[in-house]
């Protein structure tokens, strides 16, 4: 049947995303009496049952303490853990395993390479170059960095439609310039950075840089090498895996000269009073016993994703976010925040008078979850001139029929506050 | 529309946030600006002479509460519209099933149905008592 050439046109589910909704068990719930339509993912996603069962099998079968036992177990649970950086290591194109370190999530790995890899090269005066458009994880471990260093944070702007302002970008990358530390995707508006002249630019330059990641490798295929960026963090929690794991890329060269971030075991060659040395990466900054079941729960994930094929996400979340800003248009009231070139995962709105606060609690009783706030952006809301939005994030799961629930909410919602 | 949410934009909220009461500064008056870190949410309240006025960045909820507030509070005097911000405050944050508030206050019972958005409803209450809290 031909459309309308008013209507929007839903794309079609492709075969390799057929099934996906199977195998999430927490879509079968209902809320408030009314099945879940769940499109807070930018903040974070739902869990695949291959990603619960890896984990109830690991404590079923295999939990021990890695890296120090002769028993089974432990020789079990630590191939299983090392099995998982491998499996990380190959999602991203890293050179190398050893180049994939466990972290607590993006926000660890930022303070990591701030800590042990920038704050050692810093002079007062240096300068650390960000966007306006990074989430606070991404700002304020750099801030933290100045205060002890006597460096200066520098910001690269935004436009209006919220892309990278990149009219300044050679001033602001200069001799002293010292790091670039850039997200790949806005979590709050779902901007895709084009990262890869400016990392080809900083790193003619020799100036080192860190992508944030965390919005991105769920949503498309990410290469380090062929970005060329020096690290890449991510979240498990955003990609499908557990809360509390994350990984850190660092290129092999660079992980070697840096110093420790949190000292412990697992982490040390020798230790004695007088001093201690250390491990080599990417033990030598794993410390203490790591989050072990967080680990393997994220090497199922990554599994989990590259067995649906990223090619085939990007190809259908593309369309679906096209459909949703298409359906989001025809709202009354309704403002979408932004305007990028290249939009992934995320759409970001305002309504009149409802604020997102009102708009999160009224979709919240039609079943429909959206995050509502500043999304941890508050220097981008205030650049943006907004106290606050209301986000709709998607993931491989959600359907053409979410994108029509949520409009059919958002159009109630605007008949009780307009 | 859902029960619930019904309750929680009765008129009497929707119309005291459309056109909040007291939704001014005032010159020369005490005030005190807090902050929901969660969401961004900011009120700034003002206290001169038994008048009690706000300007706020706001949601629906926190905006009726403060326009509601600046009402109620203004026909006590200063000690008793302190101990009945606080006794509102510690009320709402047991989140009891029911709550019995005067006059038009009444209408904030709603939120108790939605546990994350007492604090809205608390928020101007809050800087109310930091007036003092914070001399």
């Amino acid at each position: 049947m031909t459309q309308p050439a008013s209507q929007p046109t839903p794309p079609s589910i492709p075969e390799a995303l057929a099934h996906v909704r199977a195998d999430f068990p927490i879509l079968q719930r209902q809320v408030h009496g009314k099945p879940l339509v769940y499109l807070d993912n930018a903040a974070s996603t739902q869990k695949p049952q291959h990603v619960i069962d890896t984990i109830n099998r690991y404590y079923a079968n295999e939990n021990s303490n890695i890296h120090r036992g002769v028993h089974l177990l432990s020789t079990e649970a630590t191939g299983a853990y090392e099995e998982a950086r491998g499996k990380i290591a190959r999602f991203l194109n890293a050179a190398d395993d050893s180049e994939i370190v466990f972290t607590r999530g993006t926000t660890e790995s930022v303070n990591l390479v701030a800590h042990s890899f920038v704050e050692p090269r810093l002079q007062p005066g240096d300068e650390i170059l960000i966007s306006a458009m990074e989430h606070h994880a991404n700002i304020v471990p750099w801030q933290l960095l100045c205060e002890r260093t006597g460096a200066k944070l520098k910001v690269i702007p935004v436009t209006d439609d919220v892309d990278l302002d990149l009219s300044t970008f050679d001033e602001l990358l200069n001799e002293r310039t010292k790091f670039l530390s850039l997200t790949y995707v806005s979590n709050a508006i779902g901007t895709v950075n084009d990262v890869k002249p400016l990392l080809a630019q900083a790193k003619a330059q020799g100036v080192p840089t860190l992508l944030d990641a965390a919005q991105a490798v769920q949503h498309m295929p990410v290469d380090v090498q062929e970005l060329g960026c020096d690290f890449l963090v991510l979240s498990g929690h955003k990609i499908y895996g557990p809360t509390g794991i994350g990984a850190l890329y660092g290129r092999r060269e660079l992980l070697d000269g840096m110093r420790p971030y949190q000292g412990g075991g697992d982490m040390i060659s020798h230790v004695t009073f007088e001093g201690s040395t250390f491990k080599e990466p990417p033990s030598r900054f794993e410390a203490g016993t790591p989050h072990i079941e967080g680990a393997i729960g994220l090497g199922a994930a990554v599994d989990y994703l590259s067995g649906v094929g990223l090619e085939a996400i990007h190809d259908y979340e593309s369309q679906l976010i096209d459909y949703a800003v298409a359906k989001l248009s025809e709202v009354d009231g309704l403002r979408i925040i932004g305007n990028p070139r290249n939009r992934s995962g995320a759409i970001s709105f305002t309504m009149g008078e409802a604020h997102p606060h009102d708009i999160g609690t009224v979709l919240d009783t039609e079943g429909v979850a959206i995050r509502s706030g500043h999304h941890c952006c508050e220097p981008l809301m205030q650049r943006l001139g907004v106290p606050a939005t209301a986000r709709a994030s998607f993931s491989l799961y959600n359907t053409p029929e979410d994108v029509d629930t949520l409009a059919a909410a958002l159009k109630k919602t605007s008949l009780l506050f307009m | 529309m859902n029960p619930d949410l019904k309750k929680l934009y009765q008129e009497t909220l929707l119309s005291h946030s459309k056109q909040p009461h007291n939704n001014h500064e005032l010159p020369e008056a005490e005030k005190t600006t807090i902050r929901n870190p969660l969401c961004g949410d900011e009120i700034t309240v003002y206290r001169k002479n038994g008048d009690i006025t706000f300007t706020a960045q706001a949601c629906t909820i926190c905006l009726a509460s403060a326009s509601m507030m600046t009402q109620h509070l203004a026909t006590l005097p200063t000690p008793e519209a302190a101990a009945f911000a606080d006794s509102l405050v510690s009320r709402l944050k047991e989140k009891p099933e029911t709550i019995d508030l005067p006059g038009d206050l009444a209408a904030l019972s709603g939120v108790l149905s939605f546990p994350s958005r007492i604090r809205c409803a608390t928020l101007p209450f809050e800087a109310y008592l930091s007036l003092d809290s914070s001399k």
